[in-house]
């Protein structure tokens, strides 16, 4: 089977975008899945606050909100803030309590490129909800 | 870890119930362990790994840091002050040093 020049750098390039995506998710869908423990991730119940384009990529501010009545009977236990492009994706985990613990927080975080930001909450029943936002860095923030 | 942390705190006297504001940002370099130095060879990774809040020992928030995190690690939480007592914050290093302090809260 042959191929013209044209066809083959159509073929190439094809590769490159779908690949891309596909390898970026590895890592990042492994913390996921460890996360999520078998629950589906749903959407929900999150305020993820993060600037569409970071000034600074060294200290970028998130806010992070959860709703829940934070009672014995329904809490919010765990959540991870997920930088999906970062040498090391899982940037924080928090935990909370039911009785003193307020789920709502903000935090400045590196990020190394421009990216998703994901936000993943897990409840006392299980259930584990997701937010995702883009980030777009002009200049890394990971040193080097 | 030498600079103590700096701390704000909303309301030092909350009604009983009352939701009280933290902010609290204490100084480290945060070493990713990622950067090399001019001789090529990689700085070790120096962060602090955790955070941790208690009133009166019971918890309000656990934070697990990593390199993502910022140079000189903040964190603005909250809690519900449902009794009077003390408010400890512990960060831990890699190195297992620790930063410790407690602030007191009274019950208007």
């Amino acid at each position: 089977m042959d191929f013209t020049r044209r066809e083959t750098l159509i073929g190439a390039f094809a590769i490159c975008v779908v690949s891309a995506p596909l390898f970026a998710q590895g890592a990042v869908k492994a913390i996921i899945d460890e996360f999520a423990a078998g629950n589906a991730p749903q959407q929900g119940k999150i305020e993820l606050e993060i600037p569409f384009t970071a000034d600074n990529p060294n200290a970028v501010p998130v806010g992070i909100k959860i709703d829940s009545p934070m009672t014995s009977q329904s809490y919010c236990r765990e959540v991870a803030l997920i930088a999906e492009g970062n040498p090391r994706p899982l940037v924080s985990r928090f935990s909370f309590e039911p009785g003193l613990s307020v789920p709502q927080l903000s935090t400045r975080i590196r990020l190394a490129d421009t990216q998703h930001v994901t936000l993943l909450a897990k409840m006392n029943d299980g259930s584990v909800f997701i937010a995702r936002k883009e980030v777009t860095v002009t200049a890394g923030g990971c040193g080097g | 870890m030498s600079t103590p942390p700096r701390i704000w705190i909303s309301n030092r006297s909350p009604k009983k119930g009352e939701v009280v504001i933290v902010r609290a940002l204490v100084a480290h370099a945060m070493e990713t362990g990622f950067r090399k130095r001019a001789s090529g060879e990689l700085i070790p990774r120096k962060i602090i790994n955790r955070f941790d809040c208690t009133l009166n020992g019971k918890p309000v928030i656990s934070w697990h840091l990593d390199t993502g995190v910022s140079i000189n690690p903040y964190l603005e939480f909250r809690f519900k002050a449902e009794e009077a007592g003390n408010l400890k914050m512990i960060w831990t290093d890699d190195d297992k040093s620790t930063v410790e302090v407690i602030e007191k809260i009274a019950l208007a």
